[in-house]
This record gives structure tokens, C-alpha cells and sequence, in this order.
């Protein structure tokens, strides 16, 4: 007995030994390519911050690099975001690996993949500045992060490249490796120091979004100057151009159907629109049963630091209850048949007020139901509203389906166009 | 041939009433006295009162240590009439001839007869019953749990107290003021302004359900709490103390502006208001109460445009 339990320690200890050699010089091997990279194209790399005019200090910062030898460089959308919204308080500001600072102006941007051109004021040509890889790495291979996390100055992260992100409206690329939040802007090269996309955020732990090449490529291809003048109305030209395509998408199709209870409810509408659910059927103290059904893009637009723009989501609720009588079961639905609150406080300076609207329709199915709306206005972009339902069903005395979705920087023709699929898509079985 | 003396309080309402049956009489400290006033400050024969030729009642100070006033203005002798008031030391007095004309007699107005009736105790034990069995209907309709006997009667009893504190704090009042109490009165007119605000909310509930007019539902709904409000206090106010229909009137507009102002103000004065939620009440009661017809989809959508012309009406504003 006392003779297998010491061959087992020695195999358990030998095992060790191997696999943390192994994990050891794997992980070393990463790291000796990653310092190549970071010697070989740190001078690229910036740091941008955006400097407010008043006090001189900074407000924003991320990355951004170098994609040409006359300093014109890459960062994302909501870097410089507070300088297009407010050029006149603010400009920007960059400073390279050395520490040397100089200004810069913007070029151009694109709001609804998070990424701006700006020109750096450099005296001499750059030196180094990096090329765009003309197609995308084959899934599985390495590619790098490089960035500004935190303002501790310029880091690599090395990832794998998973490809483009599937069943998603907007095009992004999986990467496994952490991007932080000071990295935004930053360049994801190949090994051979390619650009392949962009750093945006980090939506958790290992993973990361990135914005793909062909969005950048279609941003220095347009050499269109912009007066500072008409930042906003590109602004909202670019989310409306973007919502009403995705409206456009949402209803090309007929939605399919799934039931819920006793009615019918759109399923997924396209397929990047996601879908989940729960109950409330294991709690056995429970008077009613609830049943509910959200879907989402998943997805919305950075804006400004107070707007996110282009969400789409619905969510529908099934209430049925034998326990409690009609008028107890409507007082129920009727509290929980509230509009949504907005994720961020809407400001006056952002949007109007909200306008309602209420009344009792039945739809070309022949359901009865309550429904409420409710949109307001954005003030700084010209067309532009953000939309919120909530309908409950007055078919049967004990049970209702309570409906609700949210739309936001849409305009009033994407709302004429969804609002009535999404009312008559209700049924009976 | 007779003297009424009436004894004044400081608010100068009348506290005592005596009448002497003799062409004169003796006002002071002393026991002798025709009217003996138990005050540090008044002298053993403070001041004599007698009725002279012309039938006028006619006073005279006996040379006391503090004086006589009549009407705050400091006397030997003096005719008063029943408007005067003679401050001796620190009493008040008024004085007049016995048989001179008094006030004709009130006439009982309709709503003391109706009030008169509210005081039954016995409608105050339907009040409370009725009471009881609303605010216990309503916790039952809202509670969408299993119903906790417990906790429903502890909930029926807190409102059933909140209902008493009004009346009990205006009884007290009155009772301050030397009036009666009337407490089966007031907590009566209580039951009913709360059960009155029950109803309208019940019925308000219906009619939004019905009519999907929140907005002018409001409206309604605020003036006729208003209403009762200002109807409310002035009844309580009324059968606590007996002012003066305008003295009434004054309090309970200065008090109804005093609450007024305080919500309505900041909002008025804040240009910066912004209602940034939307608040709209979806008004959904049991089917079985829907009477109304339904519009249909399209409907829906073309009302609607309203709403977006409206949100962006600050564009003009700018």
C-alpha cells in the first residue's frame, strides 16, 4: 500500500514538472514575438487625448496609429467622439512613445463602426507608419493587440483571430485576447505588421471586439474634407443611413412564428437578431404564470457618452392565472405593462420630451389589445427619434400577453414600416 | 330696570354673563361687590356703573391704582354702549342696559340640518364598515400574492387611523377654543371625503380604461381632488369653530394656495423642467369592464404622426 502511494507522488510531481515546461516556453515563445513587434513598430503607435480648451486638461484618451508617411493616423469614433461633438471647447492632442506632444486635426470619421482619421501635425516624414493588410488572416492564426491600456503606456496582446463575428448586423472580429478600454484605437496587426483591424472595447474578459479592414479601408478611401460645422449632421446621416437599413432588414422578410401561451409572437425577425427566454414555472408559491420571450441586436452605437443609438428589441410576456380572478389578474398586467426605462437618463440638451399616445386596437387578427407609445426627439440630430411600445391583450379573462419593443435613432418612416408588422403580428392559435 | 355685565376673554369673546337687577352697581376685588373680579390688579371697588336720565349706561372710576380704559383710552367717567369694551386691570368687560335689542335670531341654515344628521353615530359605524370593506377590496385586487389575512387587516387598520387624525387634531382644536369637540361630526365628514377620493379613483381608473384620454383625464381628475379638498376643509372647518363665513373663506383659500404653490411652483418657476421619463399610464382594467369600441392598426399609425410633428417642436422653439 505504502509503495503505490510513493510512485503516485513521483508521477504526479513529474507531471507537473512537464506540463509547466511546456505552458513555460509556449508562452515564451508569445512573448518573444510579441517585444519583436513592439520594438519594431512602436513609433506607429500614439497616445490621442482630447484637451479641453478651458482648463487644459485632458478628457478623453485611447490609441491610434500611423497609416501614412504624412501622419495620417486611425482611431476610434468615441476617442475624438467629445472633440466632434464640441469642437470648438475641445482639440486634440498627441503624444508619441517618447513622450513628445504635438496637435492634430480630424479628418473624417465613421460613427456607426467607431473609427476616425486624423492628421498629425509631424515636421519631418514619418519613418515607420503601417500598411493595411489587403485581406483578412485564415481563422485560428495569431494577431496582435497593440495599444494604451490605463495611460501606462504601449503594450502588446497577442490573440487568435476567430473570424468575423456570425449573425451580426454590424461586422466584427472575434478576438481572444483582452483589449482594454485604453486600447480603443489601437491597431491589430498580422506578424507581418498588417494592419487587419482596429481596437474597439472589451465587451468581458477574453474577448474582444475589433473593427474589420473593410470599414477602414472605406473610410481612407473617401477623401472628402468636412467642415467642422457639419460634424453633426454627418452624424446623423450615418445613423440614419445605418437604421434604415437596419429597419429595412428587420422587415424584408416575413417574421416567423413562435407560440408563447396561447398566442403567436414573432420569432427571431432576421438572423442577427437574438433571442432568449425564462419562466417563472419553478416557483410553486407563484398565483400566475409568466413566460417571456426578449430579443435583441445586441449591439448599439456609441454616440456620445449620453447616447447610444440603434437598438432594436422586443419582448413579449405571457401571464396566465387560475388562481386569481379577472379583476386581480388585469391589475397585474397593468402593472406590468409599463414602457421600459431608457438604459441612460435622457438629458434636455440630448432629446424632447417623450410623446404619448394610448388607445384600444384590435389588429387584422382579431386580437384586442391595449398599446401605448411613446417617442422622443433627438435634438442635435435632425430626423432622428427613439421609439418605445407596450401592448397587453384584453382577449381572455385570465391570461394576456403583454408586448413591448424599443427602437432607437430611427426615423418616422423605419417606425411606420415596423410598428404595424410588430402589432398585426400578434395572433390567437 | 337691570345691568348685564359680561366678562370678556384677551380674544374678547364672552366668557360670563350677569345680570343685576338695580339702577347701579359696584365692579372690584372686594366680596361686597355687585360683580366681584378675581384679579391682583383690580381694586377693592374698582369702578360703579349706573343707568342715568337718558336710559345710557354711565361709568365711573373710584379712583383705582390701575385706572379704567374704555376702548384702550384711559377714563374718569363715561357713557359706553354694548360695542365698548372697558379693560379694568387685566379683565374685560362689557356692560349694557337689559333690555336692549339684541341680534334677531339665527334661522338653522339647511346644512347645519344636514350636518346635524352626518352626526349619528350610527352612520359613523356604516362609514367605518363601508370604509373597511373598500380599502380591504382594494389591497385584495392588488395583491397578486396569496392574500395574508394578517396583513390585510393590519393595512385596513393603519388607513382606518390615518382617516381619525384629521378630525382628532380639529377637535382638539376646537376644544382649545373652548368649543365642543364634535368629534362624531368630523370623523363622519372624514369617512366620506375618503371614500369620495376612493370612488373617483375607481371611476377615473374606468374612464381611462374606456377613453384612453390620459391627458385630459388628468386634468379632471386634479380639479375635482381640488374640489373636494377646499370642501372638505371648509366643512371641518366650520363645524370646529364658528368664525365668520369670510373669515372661514380666507383660511381655507390662504391654506389650499399655501399647499398649492408648494407643488405646483418649483415646476412653474423651474424653466429647466424636463420630464425625462415616459410616464404614461396604460389605464388596464378587466376586460369585462371595456365598453368602448377599438380602432384598428392603421389608426394607430396615423395617429401617431401627431407625436412626431410634437417631439420635434423644439426646432421651431430654437
Amino acid at each position: 500500500m505504502l509503495v503505490t502511494k510513493k510512485w503516485l507522488v513521483v508521477l504526479v510531481v513529474f507531471t507537473f514538472a512537464f506540463v509547466s515546461a511546456a505552458v513555460s516556453f509556449s508562452a515564451s515563445a508569445f512573448e518573444d514575438s510579441a517585444e519583436d513587434l513592439y520594438a519594431d513598430y512602436k513609433e506607429v503607435l500614439y497616445q490621442i487625448k482630447i484637451i479641453d480648451n478651458e482648463s487644459g486638461q485632458k478628457s478623453t484618451i485611447g490609441s491610434g496609429f500611423i497609416i501614412g508617411s504624412d501622419g495620417l493616423a486611425v482611431t476610434n469614433y468615441h476617442v475624438v467622439s467629445k472633440y466632434i461633438l464640441h469642437p470648438d471647447e475641445n482639440h486634440i492632442e498627441v503624444e508619441n512613445i517618447d513622450g513628445e506632444i504635438t496637435d492634430a486635426q480630424l479628418v473624417s470619421f465613421d460613427v456607426v463602426n467607431d473609427l476616425a482619421l486624423i492628421n498629425i501635425d509631424l515636421e519631418n516624414e514619418a519613418p515607420k507608419f503601417l500598411s493595411l493588410a489587403t485581406e483578412l488572416p485564415i481563422q485560428g492564426s495569431t494577431i496582435y493587440s497593440l495599444g494604451n491600456p490605463h495611460d501606462l503606456g504601449m503594450i502588446v496582446v497577442p490573440g487568435t483571430y476567430n473570424g468575423i463575428k456570425k449573425d451580426s448586423f454590424y461586422e466584427t472580429i472575434h478576438f481572444t485576447g483582452s483589449v482594454n478600454s485604453g486600447m480603443s484605437g489601437g491597431p491589430v496587426i498580422n506578424e507581418d505588421g498588417q494592419v487587419m483591424g482596429v481596437n474597439v472595447a472589451s465587451a468581458g474578459n477574453q474577448l474582444g471586439f475589433l473593427v474589420p479592414l473593410d470599414k477602414l479601408q472605406m473610410l481612407v478611401e473617401d477623401t472628402s474634407t468636412i467642415n467642422k460645422e457639419r460634424y453633426k449632421d454627418l452624424i446623423a446621416e450615418q445613423l440614419t443611413r445605418n437604421q434604415n437599413k437596419l429597419i429595412d432588414e428587420l422587415t424584408a422578410e416575413t417574421w416567423p412564428s413562435t407560440p408563447l401561451g396561447l398566442a403567436n409572437v414573432p420569432d427571431a425577425m432576421t438572423d442577427f437578431i437574438n433571442c432568449w427566454g425564462d419562466s417563472n414555472s419553478d416557483d410553486d408559491d407563484a398565483q400566475f404564470l409568466a413566460v417571456r420571450k426578449s430579443c435583441s441586436l445586441g449591439q448599439t452605437i456609441y454616440v456620445s457618452d449620453r447616447i447610444r443609438s440603434g437598438e432594436v428589441s422586443t419582448n413579449f410576456k405571457w401571464y396566465a392565472s387560475e388562481k386569481l380572478n379577472s379583476f386581480r389578474f388585469y391589475e397585474l398586467i397593468a402593472s406590468r405593462a409599463k414602457m421600459t426605462g431608457d438604459a441612460n437618463w435622457p438629458k434636455k440638451d440630448d432629446f424632447s420630451e417623450y410623446q404619448c399616445q394610448l388607445d384600444t386596437v384590435e389588429n387584422i387578427n382579431k386580437v384586442t389589445f391595449k398599446a401605448a407609445t411613446c417617442i422622443k426627439a433627438y435634438k442635435e440630430f435632425s430626423g432622428l427619434f427613439d421609439v418605445i411600445y407596450v401592448s397587453a391583450t384584453l382577449d381572455q379573462k385570465n391570461a394576456s400577453l403583454v408586448s413591448n419593443f424599443r427602437l432607437s435613432g430611427i426615423t418616422q418612416a423605419s417606425f411606420e414600416k415596423f410598428t404595424p408588422l410588430f402589432m398585426d403580428a400578434i395572433k390567437w392559435q | 330696570m337691570a345691568i348685564v355685565i359680561q366678562t370678556l376673554s384677551r380674544s374678547k369673546s364672552v366668557i360670563a354673563s350677569q345680570l343685576i337687577s338695580s339702577k347701579s352697581a359696584t365692579v372690584g376685588r372686594g366680596f361686597s361687590c355687585d360683580l366681584h373680579v378675581d384679579d391682583p390688579y383690580v381694586c377693592e371697588q374698582h369702578f360703579d356703573v349706573l343707568i342715568n336720565d337718558d336710559n345710557q349706561i354711565q361709568i365711573d372710576d373710584k379712583q383705582s391704582v390701575n385706572g379704567v380704559k374704555v376702548n384702550d383710552k384711559l377714563v374718569q367717567s363715561a357713557t359706553v354702549t354694548k360695542d365698548d369694551i372697558i379693560i379694568v386691570g387685566q379683565s374685560r368687560f362689557k356692560v349694557f342696559v337689559a333690555d336692549e335689542a339684541i341680534a334677531p335670531t339665527k334661522k338653522l341654515k339647511p346644512l347645519d340640518q344636514y350636518l346635524e344628521r352626518i352626526a349619528q353615530k350610527r352612520l359613523l359605524v356604516i362609514f367605518a364598515v363601508f370604509f373597511a370593506a373598500i380599502t380591504a377590496l382594494q389591497q385584495y385586487v392588488n395583491t397578486f400574492s396569496e392574500i395574508d389575512v394578517g396583513s390585510l387587516v393590519t393595512k385596513v387598520l393603519s388607513l382606518m387611523l390615518v382617516v381619525f387624525i384629521v378630525p382628532l387634531v380639529f377637535g382638539l382644536l376646537s376644544m382649545i377654543n373652548k368649543k365642543e369637540a364634535r368629534l362624531v361630526t368630523q370623523i363622519n365628514i372624514a369617512f366620506i371625503g375618503f371614500i369620495f377620493v376612493f370612488l373617483l379613483n375607481i371611476f377615473s381608473s374606468f374612464v381611462g380604461f374606456n377613453f384612453n384620454q390620459p391627458a385630459l383625464l388628468a386634468i379632471l381628475e386634479t380639479l375635482v381632488r381640488w374640489s373636494a379638498l377646499v370642501i372638505g376643509l371648509w366643512l371641518v372647518m366650520y363645524v370646529a369653530f364658528h368664525q365668520s363665513n369670510m373669515k372661514r373663506n380666507s383660511i381655507v383659500f390662504s391654506l389650499l394656495a399655501i399647499v398649492a404653490s408648494m407643488q405646483y411652483l418649483p415646476a412653474l418657476l423651474d424653466d429647466n423642467d424636463f420630464i425625462a421619463l415616459a410616464n404614461v399610464d396604460t389605464e388596464i382594467m378587466a376586460p369585462s369592464l371595456l365598453f368602448t369600441s377599438s380602432t384598428d392598426t392603421e389608426s394607430f399609425i396615423n395617429d401617431s404622426r401627431a407625436l412626431f410633428e410634437k417631439a420635434a417642436e423644439f426646432e421651431s422653439e430654437e
